[in-house]
């Protein structure tokens, strides 16, 4: 009796099983083809101004205030075209720069 | 006692009738003939759907500087620009999971090259890429940073008050 359950049992299961892969019907399935168009976009970025010394260039030609950065410090020009002039405390040259502290 | 012999009589009446119409069945040993049955299986259709990928343009004006500068208030070295990625398709797209990938091709500012704006600027992708799935908007996250100030004033003219431009390509494998 106990083996007789068991095996309605096992059909039924065993019918629903197949029921439900064999038994579908209008099912419909995507696939996707393996590509897809990549896109492209643009970033941009907006700089600002900021205050920053260079050093000084001796083929640069300077305008009166403009500041340098030479052997160690800032110097301010106190004469315009002074490209030659290396800033140079008591040296030829040291009257077309001024220190100068940022 | 007329009646006892009458039901003895009749029980063993039943016993006779009982035994001589005992029927015994089996098998005739011959296997029976095959049957044939018919299993019907239906099979579905399917279709090759197309999907994209789209992305607009995204623009910062956030006007950095170099890291060494943003102690003035309001100044900050670093923008991180948010794309949104819409992956999407036809119908049965939806739900699609795959894999998604941000690839920065070049950057323009001024007249510099590039090996000189990766001396100032790291640009990286700093997130939303890998896992993506099909019908849902995810960003992808750049971030710029103005890491290092001009070498030269000629550079410097060049980046101040200038505009980094940067090409990315958005693509989805499945």
């Amino acid at each position: 009796m106990k083996k007789g359950i068991k095996a309605l049992k096992f059909a039924t299961i065993m019918a629903l099983l197949l029921g439900s892969f064999f038994s579908v019907t209008d099912s419909f399935a995507y696939w996707n083809n393996g590509t897809v168009p990549p896109d492209t976009a643009t970033g941009t970025v907006t700089t600002s101004t900021w205050v920053q010394y260079f050093d000084w260039n001796v083929t640069a030609t300077y305008a009166v205030g403009d500041i340098v950065f030479h052997n160690g410090s800032y110097w301010i020009a106190t004469k315009a075209g002074t490209n030659s002039k290396e800033p140079t405390l008591g040296k030829p040259g040291s009257n077309w720069w001024s220190p100068y502290t940022p | 006692m007329r009646q006892k012999k009458l039901v003895i009589g009749l029980l063993v009446m039943l016993a006779l009738v009982v035994s001589s119409f005992t029927y015994a069945y089996w098998n005739n040993i011959t296997a029976p003939a095959d049957d044939t049955a018919a299993g019907t299986v239906t099979i579905g259709e399917g279709d090759t759907i197309t999907t994209t990928v789209v992305v607009g343009n995204v623009s910062d004006t956030s006007a950095l500087v170099p890291t060494t500068y943003v102690a003035t208030p309001g100044v900050e070295d670093t923008a991180a620009l948010s794309f949104s990625v819409n992956w999407s398709g036809g119908s049965g797209s939806a739900g699609t999971p795959g894999t998604l990938t941000a690839t920065i091709d070049s950057y323009t500012l001024g007249t510099l090259t590039e090996t000189q704006i990766d001396d100032m600027f790291t640009i990286t992708v700093t997130s939303g890429t890998g896992a993506i799935v099909a019908g849902t908007l995810q960003n992808v996250i750049i971030t710029v940073v103005f890491t290092t100030e001009p070498g030269s004033e000629t550079i410097y003219n060049q980046v101040a008050l200038g505009t980094l431009t940067f090409n990315l390509t958005f693509s989805v494998t499945v």
